[in-house]
């Protein structure tokens, strides 16, 4: 275990370090970072880290018992991927604002009023129990569902009135896989290319780009529906970034994959955010809310509490755990929230 | 940002890309998808080849029996009328229990008696005979009687022709003549019956199909995250199927002309013309009902119901509607089927009778524009 150097985030840290073959697995935990280290002797990446030894958890072993059993991962796992155009603007843009968002479905109340701010290549994660109101108000910001009061501006473009324009900036990768399963890889790629208004040369330069970067070359004439479940992944997010976004919605996009394609997973992500993409993501992993700059937790439509993942974690601290996780802060704000207005379980 | 008038050709042209990958890519689903081509290709030649071949309304070689009770020169006149019908095959049997005996085992479907007396009172001019029909099936029944009274009535003008019959002046002789449809045949109407149900198969029941799957998978979602529009989408949908369509309209017309022998009166022209807007108007039927319910299972059975059924049995097609009770015979007024049958029958039998065509042709143009409205609203407001 380890904390990061002054200035460097979590994921920052665990990015640099899964670059180097000394080490097995690097996950962020609880604002530091969780480290597996190989048999080799250690890089120079290790130096200047305190590093203080803790006892090995279950997904620990499985990294080291699957790196071992796994030949093509020598090289070290995923090369941080390059975005071809460089997002203009600065870190300090807001990007997509949501205020006073209301979503009725008859007498029901999915999103009850809720406002948040994200910033030009932050990581931003909706965080909540199911049916919390997560994938409603994804699905309103993806202009998918029209919602019912409240403002929803996305890379500069209100979507109650121009959502075509808002579109052109914005990727979604929907929770289940969601591209056509009798087109080939590249013929899915080609059809999104073509969707998004990609002409010839720009098409075949984006399609290459997305062979390349998710090393779905292999799998070009495969059915889409016939690709195991990791590859389906990324080739949806492929799909969804052919048009280079400005905003990457990805909505339970690691339920139901295994750690190592999770961390795979996470490490595009990390590298798309450095590059200026705004990421939005659900989760009820909490664990991957580490990676994640801010957070929102959600329930009953309402959020309950935003901020960096160490406030949040803040909010779970009581004298008798005075370092919570993910998991505890989570169901601490939850429970309070629910304890003060019980009537709202009912509804 | 008003987007000047220099932005115009590469949107259009980006829409021209965008409806183009989705025709392409629906084209594809539709080759590789095995439910998709048994609807769209198997049935047709199946349903081509069940009506042209094996189905038949036509009644031909009644097995009946026929009974002499004393033979005659007249009575022989007779038998041989009926034997050289095509429409009967009789038996001659001894008696009337035997007859019986026959119509109860279902081997006749009919018996012909000529009664002791009949040379004598055929001589007189008012010979009697006794026609019992099997009349489980009152229609066929019917028509065997009709046939039988008709063989029977030939044999007597024969006779009066001859001289046997000097007594017993002015006995009429019946000239039936049957029009647009001179020779009786039933696949003269059954095979323009099957451009009905194949357009109503692949426009409606399979449109319907395909837009609830795409809602089933979410790809729709997926879909509608992108730039395009839902007008693009229902060009996109449209457009295979409606080419599938025709291409199952041709292969009714080719073996319709050529396989069946059944003329075509009108112009080509006309009949693809009404074709491709009953076409059209089934297309935008499956898109309309597959788009507000979301679900294939639904979206098939709603199909089914709201479409095959109503083509097969209020379009007029198999079914006379003049006679059907009242009621049914209003609520055919709203099956766009029962005027495209109106027009196949037209254009087959009798010709381009523009008094008949023009009115039944701009309710179908004006149904399929309303759907396809409707269709396109659908689409949309499931977005929001």
């Amino acid at each position: 275990m380890t904390s990061p150097p002054n200035g460097e985030t979590p994921r920052g840290l665990q990015a640099r370090l899964l670059g180097d073959l000394s080490v097995t697995d690097a996950r962020p935990d609880g604002g530091r970072v969780r480290i597996v280290r190989s048999t080799e002797t250690a890089g120079a990446v290790l130096d200047g880290l305190t590093l203080e030894p803790v006892a090995a958890s279950f997904e620990d072993a499985f990294m080291i018992l699957q790196q071992g059993a796994d030949a093509t991962r020598d090289a070290p796992p995923v090369s941080a991927m390059r975005l071809e155009r460089a997002i203009g603007g600065s870190k300090d843009d807001v990007v997509v604002v949501v205020s006073g968002l209301i979503k009725r479905f008859g007498a029901f109340v999915a999103v009850d009023n809720i406002d948040f701010e994200v910033r030009r290549g932050e990581i931003f994660g909706l965080l909540g129990p199911n049916g919390a109101g997560k994938t409603t108000t994804f699905r309103m910001l993806c202009g998918l569902l029209t919602a019912t009061a409240g403002t929803l501006n996305v890379a500069g473009a209100d979507l109650r009135r121009s959502r075509a324009q808002a579109r052109r900036k914005l990727g979604y990768v929907a929770q289940k896989f969601s591209l056509y399963g009798q087109l080939t890889v590249a013929e899915n790629l080609d059809f999104f290319a073509a969707a998004y208004g990609l002409a010839r040369t720009a098409k075949r330069r984006r399609i290459d780009w997305a062979m390349d970067e998710f090393a779905l070359r292999p799998f070009a004439d495969m059915l889409g529906g016939q690709l195991p479940g990791g590859f389906k992944q990324r080739l949806a997010m492929a799909a969804a970034l052919l048009h280079e976004p400005d905003i990457l919605f990805l909505d339970e996009a690691t339920s139901g994959a295994d750690p190592i394609a999770r961390r795979e997973f996470w490490r595009r992500i990390t590298a798309l955010a450095d590059q200026g993409v705004t990421v939005i993501v659900t989760t009820h992993f909490m664990a991957e809310a580490e990676y994640c700059d801010r957070i929102a937790i959600l329930d009953s439509g309402r959020i309950l509490a935003q901020g960096p993942p160490s406030d949040i974690r803040a909010l779970g601290v009581t004298p008798a755990k005075v370092d919570p996780t993910m998991d505890d802060a989570f169901i601490a704000v939850v429970e309070q929230a629910r304890a003060a207005a019980p009537t709202r379980e009912a509804a | 940002m008003t987007p000047a008038l220099s932005t115009r050709a590469p949107r259009m042209a980006a829409k021209a890309r965008r409806i183009w990958a989705l025709i392409r890519k629906e084209g594809r689903q539709v080759v590789r998808d095995p439910s998709s081509f048994a609807i769209g290709v198997v049935l047709p030649l199946m349903l081509i080849l069940l009506f042209g071949y094996a189905m038949s309304l036509d009644v031909e070689h009644v097995p009946i029996a026929l009974v002499i009770d004393e033979p005659s020169a007249q009575a022989s006149d007779v038998a041989a009328g009926f034997e050289l019908s095509p429409y009967f095959t009789p038996h001659r049997v001894a008696s009337m229990p035997q007859a019986q005996a026959l119509m109860l085992a279902e081997k006749v479907d009919g018996i012909v008696r000529l009664p002791a007396d009949f040379a004598r009172r055929a001589a007189q001019g008012d010979a009697n005979v006794q026609i019992l029909v099997y009349a489980v099936d009152a229609n066929r029944a019917r028509i065997i009687e009709v046939y039988a009274e008709a063989a029977i009535a030939q044999s007597a003008a024969r006779q009066a022709a001859e001289g046997h019959d000097d007594a017993a002046g002015g006995s009429a002789v019946v000239e039936s003549q049957l029009w647009f449809n001179s020779a009786n045949d039933s696949r003269y109407y059954l095979v323009p019956g099957l451009i009905v149900l194949i357009i109503t198969l692949i426009g409606a029941f399979m449109t319907s199909m395909v837009v609830a799957r795409e809602w089933e998978r979410g790809t729709f979602e997926a879909l509608f995250v992108t730039p395009v529009r839902s007008d693009e989408i229902l060009i996109g949908k449209v457009t295979p199927y409606f080419v599938l369509g025709m291409g199952g309209v041709l292969l009714c017309m080719v073996s319709a002309r050529f396989l069946f022998n059944v003329p075509i009166q009108g112009s080509i022209l006309t009949l693809t013309g009404v074709s491709m807007l009953y076409l059209l108007v089934s297309v935008a039927t499956g898109l309309l009902i597959s788009s507000s319910l979301k679900s294939q299972f639904l979206a098939s059975q709603v199909t089914l119901v709201a479409t095959f059924l109503p083509a097969l049995m209020l379009s007029g097609f198999i079914y006379d509607l003049r006679s059907v009770p009242l009621a049914v015979r209003l609520i055919s007024y709203v099956v766009p089927a029962r005027y495209f049958v109106s027009l196949l029958q037209t254009l087959f039998l009798a010709g381009d009778v523009w008094s008949v065509i023009l009115p039944n042709a701009a309710f179908l143009a004006v149904v399929a524009v309303v759907l396809l409205a409707l269709a396109r609203l659908a689409t949309r407001k499931s977005l929001g």
